[in-house]
């Protein structure tokens, strides 16, 4: 990432460290579409979406400083945050009731860039397009795990796989993704 | 766990696809050793980029809840 974009993710940091309220509410006007997005696709439900939300941006503001700027983005940290909400959201309620909508597709958004690097938005527009270019038998289960929520045992039943290998397309998959990408996005940040 | 059981856990644990006991069984041993802390952070990033480009505009009336929740924390 470019000095000055990666400098915007680093002052956001410091800003929120101090205090300023003002950070905490450009950092919600930037990401609260991509933190809400992603609640929004593992819970399938709106509500739940809203309250993973606000927890994630109140853990952040709470504790700016669990955020690396070395290791990675404001925009993929907030996702990571907001993937584990959902998942939690979801293992709580399986017992329960069903996702309501779990297949509704939302409408997808762009965010006014403000300062934050475009390239972190291309960088995770190529991560999902790497996706897409792998092969199903690594690419289904990924995509079961990561946007349904789902533990690799119920991906194994669904795909009716046993557990060992489900672990191991996941993981090659993974792999396969990170090193079609590493020389040319994820790896220049590093 | 031992090192064989949890770094062929690291691609569904990085997904959060693990139950309760593996996730923490593989956060230990990723304490300890540093082959597999390498790796798992190298596909954690990924998998951070994997969400992030999933942008849904939230109602509006969760900015101002959400920046109600960090004012009632700061004046606790």
């Amino acid at each position: 990432m470019e000095p000055e974009a990666a400098n915007w993710e680093r002052r956001v940091r410091q800003r929120l460290v101090a205090g300023e309220r003002s950070a905490f509410e450009d950092l919600y006007d930037q990401f609260a579409s991509v933190v809400f997005g992603v609640a929004m696709r593992v819970t399938g439900n709106r509500q739940a979406a809203e309250d993973v939300s606000q927890a994630v941006f109140f853990e952040v503001w709470q504790n700016p400083a669990r955020f690396d700027p070395v290791r990675g983005s404001w925009r993929a940290w907030l996702a990571t945050l907001a993937h584990h909400g959902g998942v939690d959201w979801v293992r709580a309620e399986e017992s329960g009731r069903r996702r309501d909508d779990a297949h509704a597709d939302p409408l997808l958004e762009q965010v006014p860039d403000v300062g934050e690097a475009l390239e972190s938005v291309l960088i995770a527009e190529q991560v999902r397009l790497a996706l897409t270019q792998l092969p199903d038998d690594e690419g289904i289960p990924i995509r079961l795990a990561y946007f349904g929520g789902r533990t690799y045992r119920q991906v194994a039943l669904d795909l009716a796989l046993p557990e060992g290998t489900v672990k191991s397309r996941v993981r090659s998959g993974l792999h396969r993704m990170a090193e079609a990408l590493h020389s040319e996005v994820v790896g220049q940040r590093t | 766990v031992d090192h064989t059981a949890a770094s062929e856990l690291l691609g569904v644990y990085v997904l959060d696809a693990c139950d309760e006991c593996e996730t923490a069984a593989v956060r230990a041993h990723l304490g300890a050793c540093a082959t597999c802390e390498t790796e798992a952070s190298r596909l954690a990033e990924l998998s951070g980029w994997l969400g992030a480009s999933d942008a849904v505009s939230p109602p509006e009336k969760l900015k101002s809840r959400v920046l109600r929740r960090s004012q009632d924390d700061g004046a606790a």
